[in-house]
């Protein structure tokens, strides 16, 4: 079964396109919707929740449709909002308790997965404490705990890093690996901050001005057919480069390996090469692009704001 | 005194004049049955509180202060946003908050009024039917106003993010209207002018089932009750439908 299948999803906002035409097929796993600001990533999450209400078009979640069986779906469901969205005056175990009965479970099981999800995000001690004493990164983890305590088989994460500092975003994000280790459990992460998402991510959405750019596996959109390769050593690169140049290879050599255009005579002359400047050849592999790299690449200049 | 912060004791003062205007208004029908001062004891006897403005300018302090807070502090927070994405509905959010707003303001209504009727069944000179029917007139009563000032009060805190300014606005717009209804009343010389003010209209369908002739007429002023209240709620829910604008 596909995790959320869409067909010509729009929204618009009084005239300002939020999501066009959108279809799209993604199946379970930890999925990255990628884009800059403005990209329509939040707004197909809250489409998908059934917070926003489609111009056009329909999608399915979990294989339930969202505008027949949206409240049901919600039960199956975790949501974190990008915006601060806590009770100030209540307590993290309250709170997250709170969105539990909210999510349908019985008081004593509510309070139970509460102290489990808070102790999961490293919230045991303060737990007890009052949310408007949380510093943002612990908010961002009572985000996270409360999208998780109903155990839901699907959480949409909306730019789950945005606010925190260096070592926060880390411990953020080793949360998220490790729940994107449960195979029940599927993880939708929203997010212009790339790096995020490569290593954690197995497929990827990428969005722009509301238009779907991309979505395929992240190996399959990350691997490009330009016919290069990249080649690491063990022993002196550049003088490998100078006899791979010496034959007539076209080398873009980088500080620990080097990307070469495709030899037309073969791959034999690389290993003459490596045998002449007395290095081994550790690996060599087609060249893949970074997250970065294929963002410049899809995404206008005009569109700004990617990290 | 500092460190109980003023909205501590707007709080506290609230709450004490709310508990001596009650006892004054809830006591007086119960004394009087059991004084049973030169005369027979009626059903108008327990009219007491409806007789007059100032209980239901206390209901509306209550209210302001119970359901400012009740949508407009959700969407200032954006907590509404997290409610939403739960199983429930818009309804089931209104009628949550609705319940929350309605259980203080039943207990401000209905308890003292069933207090009273007891009390002057079991130590005054009442009979068990008059108390029985005054105990049902209180409840009747009582709960068109907590659906009244409840529904009114989500209604107006959907309107804003600000509690502060809902609460103005639930005291404001009561008051205004029973201002201008005065006004219009001491320069036309017709009460038809007292249907302006909400207020008037409950007092006169509380005065009527109590026994007493209101100023005004107490059908047309119940239809104006109830349908604000329709419009009140239909507005509210309205307005968390569109919650999206305010995500």
């Amino acid at each position: 079964m596909d995790l959320i299948r869409t067909q010509s999803l729009t929204k618009h906002y009084d005239g300002v396109v939020g999501l066009s035409d959108l279809t799209v097929t993604i199946p379970t796993g930890t999925i990255a919707l990628v884009g800059p600001n403005g990209a329509g990533k939040s707004t197909f999450i809250r489409l998908l929740l059934g917070l926003l209400d489609p111009t056009a078009g329909g999608a399915q979640v979990l294989g339930e449709d969202i505008a027949l069986r949206g409240v049901a779906l919600r039960e199956r469901v975790g949501y974190m909002p990008e915006h601060d969205c806590l009770i100030p005056a209540m307590t993290g175990i309250g709170f997250v308790a709170y969105m539990a009965r909210l999510s349908g479970l019985p008081k004593s099981q509510a309070f139970g997965r509460a102290h489990d999800v808070l102790q999961f995000v490293g919230l045991r001690e303060e737990r007890y404490r009052r949310i408007a004493e949380y510093s943002v990164g612990m908010r961002q983890r009572v985000k996270l705990a409360q999208a998780i305590v109903h155990d839901p088989p699907l959480a949409l994460l909306d730019e789950p890093t945005a606010g925190l500092d260096p070592t926060g975003r880390a411990e953020m994000l080793g949360l998220l690996k490790a729940l994107s280790g449960t195979k029940e459990r599927s993880l939708v992460l929203s997010t212009h901050l790339l790096p995020d998402v490569e290593g954690l991510c197995d497929f990827l959405v990428v969005l722009n001005g509301g238009r779907l750019l991309a979505a395929a596996p992240t190996r399959e959109i990350l691997s490009v057919d330009s016919g290069e390769l990249v080649i690491r050593v063990k022993g002196d690169l550049s003088r490998f480069v100078a006899a791979l140049e010496h034959r007539g290879v076209v080398t873009h050599p980088a500080r620990h390996e080097v990307r070469i255009e495709r030899p037309s005579g073969g791959e034999r002359v690389l290993f003459e090469a490596a045998a002449e400047a007395e290095c081994q050849i550790r690996y060599l592999g087609p060249a893949t692009r970074s997250i970065e790299e294929l963002f410049l690449q899809m995404v206008p200049a005009s569109s700004g704001g990617v990290a | 005194m500092r460190r109980l912060g003023a909205l501590n004791i707007v709080l506290i003062v609230l709450g004490a004049l709310i508990v001596g205007v009650e006892v004054v208004l809830f006591t007086t029908p119960a004394f009087v049955a059991i004084m049973n001062f030169g005369g027979a004891v009626g059903l108008n006897n327990f009219a007491t509180p409806y007789k007059s403005i100032p209980y239901l300018l206390l209901a509306t302090l209550l209210a302001a202060s119970a359901g400012a807070s009740a949508i407009a502090g959700d969407v200032s927070d954006r907590s509404i946003t997290l409610y939403l994405s739960r199983p429930i509905t818009p309804s089931d959010y209104l009628i949550g908050k609705g319940s929350a707003v309605g259980l203080v303001l039943t207990i401000f209504f209905l308890i003292p009024g069933i207090a009273a009727c007891l009390f002057a069944y079991f130590v005054g000179n009442v009979s068990f039917g008059l108390a029985a029917t005054a105990m049902g007139a209180f409840v009747a009563v009582g709960l068109l106003m907590v659906v009244f000032f409840t529904t009114l009060a989500l209604f107006l805190s959907s309107l804003t993010r600000r509690p502060l300014y809902a609460g103005a606005a639930i005291f404001g717009v009561l008051i205004s209207a029973e201002i201008l209804s005065a006004l219009i009343e001491g320069v036309t010389s017709s009460t038809h002018a007292l249907y302006v003010s909400p207020l008037e209209d409950l007092l006169a369908v509380a005065q009527s089932l109590f026994g007493v002739t209101p100023a005004i007429d107490p059908g047309s002023a119940a239809a104006i009750v109830v349908g604000i209240a329709v419009v009140a709620t239909g507005v509210a829910f309205l307005r968390v439908r569109r919650v999206e604008v305010v995500g």
